[in-house]
């Protein structure tokens, strides 16, 4: 317990060394207080009330209100704890698909890695957007874990791809090869020895994941083929599309906006944090 | 060549073997096969120090990975405690398993990176049940660092933070840990400062005397292989097969074969009187020939001074000569070489 | 005596590092004498490369030359830039580096690599004129020029690649050669064979040659000279019979006394004990004092200057005696 403790704070004076990372940890530390405390506490009114449409920000809406008069503020504050949800569950089904891939691809070789690495590059040759769009149309997504699903069914292949590769230049790594000449046995390498050396991989590529996962779900909602609860940052954003007039209507500019800053942000905080996060999880380069 | 001289068994046997790579050149041809070691026979008894000396290329690391049981031999036996490894029951592996280590030559890439020295020592016995519980596994690896030198205050740190020295010792740790009975060290000092080597060198003599491990030190230095087997017998390999074998002394001093005299005359001495002496290489040619295509006869004939008609067809048997093994035609003929003689 | 036609003058190079600054090398003087082969001993990291790369100007992006000057021929090599600097390079001092694999360009033929290079230090050479010379320079570190020079660099084994290497270094009749390491990844024949080649060359040319190894075998080979460096100082220079016989420092012995040789029949060598400095935080006083069994008070308190212990030779270290003591103690 007390080792965990330490590698915890070990991690955190790595990222906190690096200015980059501290900025992406301090946006998404930011976004993970908006979806789960501010969500709790922001109560979120959505009737409808025509009279109080396209206002500008005020001490009472803070974003001002949108096009039939609901508050933006409490929408975006809600929308984010769907779209980090979101994003975790489609970075969870991708890594675990793509490690299983990759390592049992790795692991037992011959034949099975034959087929297993073809239906890897096919995935990855797929063009991942349209796909999704396809299956987003096909399967008539109504929840969250449904539409994790389908981002991450199409997202896999890199991991799976980066996995089988580490995996491969671990085998006959020097230290491997030692243990092996100790008789330990095959679970006790793969589990103590190899996985260990995957760890700071797989985080940089969850991050990864979790990006790709938001952006591209904002994108289908955008387009209205993924819309199952209305305060999603991308289906606020297809609301503002086809309901403000955008660039016409100045009054509905804040509404828009809005959930492409949060975007924006969000990414931005991704790439950041996860150029420390390598890293922080490397002993080599974490005392350097 | 089995050496019973001071009554101590044989370890490790290997007999008549062959380790042939293959690599596949497509469905119809046939494969290509290259004997990365020919013809080996071998006794290693307990307590022994081998030293196995070969340029790069000439099967010695192949050989140390036959003796350690990592590659299988494509033709031939290997014998622990009598016992043929690849046919022994499971309990017999077990035992040669734990009983035969490796040290190998970069000490960084053989500790896990990104495990503490810690969880490297005290793994492999608490899972292999050489100790049984956590406190048992501390105090073992504890004597373990006290046998090699390295202060407790290490165990905490990654490999990254120790020299090379360090981590070699680290390694030699881990191998004594097993309760070894060989350890095979494939060029376990070339990637260390040089002002370690001996200690290190010497640290494995220490393991040698004190715990009764028996060495195979693999090698292209015969300094420091000197140095080490200074009571325990020489392999000279080239291109895959032994070319001479016997008691260092004996070997050093006296080599019989042409192409160890021609190695020994270019080994730089590190004496500038001895060393500026000028002498020319005994060999026909510099270049090695490929170990994938051997030439005909024996395999050194094309670059021998000595060599005849014979030798270009026939592949020389491993026969004794004086008190040396040696393979070659005309072991009689070739005129009598000393290390001493321009000193 | 002979001439110098190199001399570093006080030359600090340091090295950034997150944990601080390393100093590669640290108010360094040395000299290289004329049409003298001069080996540079020392272990990784005692900045014998740095050194090294100086004479060149060459230093690594994260160095910065502290302070110091190189001359050449009188000419402070540290501050040519430019075309001056281009010229002088390869021109009057070329090297040979440890990995010729990754020196030459995979994708130019033997021919190609000489002519292009040929060609930028003589823009107006004819590729057909110079040919012959080519052919020559190959044929003096004894390769086949025919077959040679339409080579890929992949085509060649590990020995032939050196040759070209020195062939190639030798292509514009420097007067200073650098030899990094040349045959470390080599077989003691190739080795043998290589310094062959270089020591006709040194007959031919009377080149001066910097050996950079930490291989006593090769030093006492191949060097007249020889400086010893430890931890960013030269800390032993002079002519090698006078230094392997009469060592004044107390490192240069260890390193020389425990190189394990051919001809020792059993005895057991002496280790030089502990580890090698850490280059960020250095010992004070003298860095080799932690190691030393000679070592008193003052060795951790001042910096040993090099002063003359003999004719033509030169130490680093306050007990410059205690060694030969110590021989005559045993006798």
């Amino acid at each position: 317990m007390n080792r965990l403790l330490n590698s915890i704070k070990d991690f955190f004076k790595v990222i906190f060394r690096n200015r980059q990372a501290s900025i992406g940890f301090f946006i998404l530390l930011f976004f993970v207080l908006m979806g789960t405390i501010g969500a709790s506490i922001t109560p979120l009114d959505m009737t409808v009330n025509f009279e109080k449409r396209f206002q500008m920000p005020t001490f009472q809406h803070p974003l001002g209100t949108d096009y039939v008069g609901r508050d933006v503020f409490a929408q975006v504050i809600h929308g984010s704890r769907d779209v980090l949800t979101l994003g975790l569950i489609c970075g969870i089904i991708a890594l675990g698909l793509g490690i299983i891939m990759g390592a049992v691809a790795a692991f037992v070789g011959g034949y099975v890695d034959t087929v297993l690495s073809f239906i890897i590059n096919v995935s990855l040759t797929i063009p991942a957007f349209p796909m999704m769009l396809i299956l987003a149309v096909a399967f008539n997504v109504q929840n969250v874990w449904a539409a994790g699903f389908i981002l991450a069914v199409v997202s896999w292949g890199g991991v799976a791809r980066v996995i089988r590769g580490q995996i491969l230049s671990l085998r006959y790594a020097d230290y491997i090869i030692a243990s092996r000449i100790m008789g330990l046995k095959n679970y006790y390498i793969i589990i103590k020895e190899i996985l260990p050396n995957t760890v700071s991989l797989l985080a940089v590529q969850f991050i990864g994941l979790f990006q790709s996962g938001i952006s591209s779900s904002m994108g289908l909602m955008m387009l209205g083929v993924l819309t199952y609860r209305p305060t999603n940052w991308g289906v606020m954003l297809n609301l503002a599309l086809q309901n403000t007039g955008i660039a016409y209507n100045p009054k509905g500019l804040i509404y828009f906006l809005t959930p492409i800053i949060c975007l924006g942000l969000l990414q931005l905080g991704c790439i950041f944090f996860s150029s420390g996060v390598d890293q922080a999880l490397n002993p080599r380069l974490r005392t350097e | 060549m089995s050496n019973k001289k001071d009554g101590r068994g044989p370890l490790v046997v290997l007999e008549d073997l062959d380790l042939y790579y293959e690599s596949k050149r497509g469905l119809f041809k046939e494969p290509f096969r290259v004997g990365a070691a020919v013809d080996i026979n071998l006794s290693i008894n307990s307590g022994e120090v081998l030293a196995i000396v070969g340029e790069s290329g000439c099967g010695k690391t192949t050989l140390g990975n036959v003796i350690i049981g990592m590659l299988k031999p494509t033709k031939g036996t290997i014998y622990f405690n009598g016992q043929d490894v690849y046919k022994m029951n499971k309990e017999a592996y077990k035992e040669f398993r734990s009983s035969v280590q490796l040290v190998q030559q970069d000490s960084y890439a053989a500790l896990n990176p990104v495990k503490t020295l810690r969880s490297s020592l005290c793994g492999p016995i608490l899972h292999k049940k050489i100790a049984d519980n956590r406190k048992q596994a501390q105090e073992m690896v504890h004597e373990a660092l006290d046998m090699v030198g390295i202060s407790h205050e290490e165990l905490d740190k990654y490999p990254h933070e120790l020299s090379g020295g360090q981590r070699q010792r680290i390694i030699m740790a881990r191998a004594i840990l097993m309760k070894p009975k060989l350890i095979v060290a494939d060029e376990p000092v070339s990637m260390i400062d040089v002002s370690l080597r001996i200690s290190i060198l010497n640290l494995m003599s220490k393991l040698n005397q004190e715990l009764g491990i028996a060495f195979v030190y693999i090698t292209h230095d015969f300094g420091t292989a000197r140095y080490i087997a200074r009571d325990g017998n020489i392999g000279i390999m080239y291109l895959g097969k032994i070319v001479e074998y016997g008691n260092v002394q004996d070997v050093l001093e006296h080599p019989a074969h042409p192409y160890l005299q021609a190695l020994l005359t270019a080994v730089p001495i590190p004496d500038p009187t001895i060393a500026k002496k000028k002498t020319s290489l005994p060999l026909k040619s510099f270049d090695m020939p490929s170990v994938a295509a051997p030439p005909p006869g024996c395999r050194f004939n094309p670059r021998c001074p000595y060599a005849t008609e014979i030798c270009e067809k026939e592949e020389p048997v491993f026969t004794l000569h004086g008190s040396n093994y040696c393979a070659c035609h005309n072991i009689d003929e070739i005129p009598d070489w000393s290390l001493r003689k321009d000193i | 005596m002979k001439e110098n036609i190199v001399e570093i003058r006080d030359l600090t190079v340091q090295f950034k590092k997150p944990r601080g600054c390393l100093k590669a090398a640290n108010n360094v003087d040395f000299d290289l004498r004329d049409g003298c082969v001069t080996a540079l001993v020392g272990e990784s990291g005692s900045g014998k490369s740095t050194l090294a790369f100086t004479l060149l100007n060459i230093v690594n992006t994260s160095g910065e030359i502290l302070n110091g000057e190189v001359l050449y021929k009188g000419k402070d090599i540290l501050k040519l830039e430019g075309e001056e600097l281009r010229k002088f390079r390869w021109k009057d001092i070329s090297m040979i580096f440890q990995s010729a694999q990754s020196s030459l360009n995979p994708l130019m033929t033997v021919q190609q690599h000489f002519w292009e290079t040929y060609l930028a230090h003589n823009p107006k050479a004819r590729e057909e004129d110079v040919i012959p010379r080519f052919r020559q320079l190959l044929a003096d570190t004894r390769l086949d020029p025919d077959r040679v020079l339409k080579l890929y660099p992949h085509e060649l084994s590990g020995g032939m690649k050196q040759r070209v290497m020195i062939a190639f270094s030798m292509l514009l009749e420097p007067r200073v050669i650098i030899l990094d390491e040349p045959t470390t990844a080599l077989d003691v024949i190739t080795q043998d064979y290589i310094f062959t080649i270089l020591d006709n060359i040194h007959k031919k040319t009377n080149i001066t040659m910097l050996l950079l190894t930490h291989d006593i075998g090769v030093v006492a080979k191949v060097a007249d000279r020889i400086a010893v460096m430890y931890a960013g100082k030269i800390v032993e220079v002079g002519d090698i019979f006078t230094v392997f016989k009469d060592t004044a420092h107390p490192y240069s012995h260890g390193l020389i006394t425990s190189a394990p040789s051919l001809l020792d029949r059993d005895e057991i060598k002496e280790p030089i004990t502990g580890t090698p400095p850490d280059l960020v935080e250095l010992p004070s006083g003298c860095a080799f004092h932690p190691r030393c069994k000679f070592a008193t008070e003052v060795c951790t308190k001042e910096v040993p200057q090099l002063i003359e212990v003999a004719e033509d030779h030169l130490a680093a270290c306050h007990h410059v005696g205690c060694l030969r003591k110590e021989a005559q103690a045993d006798e």
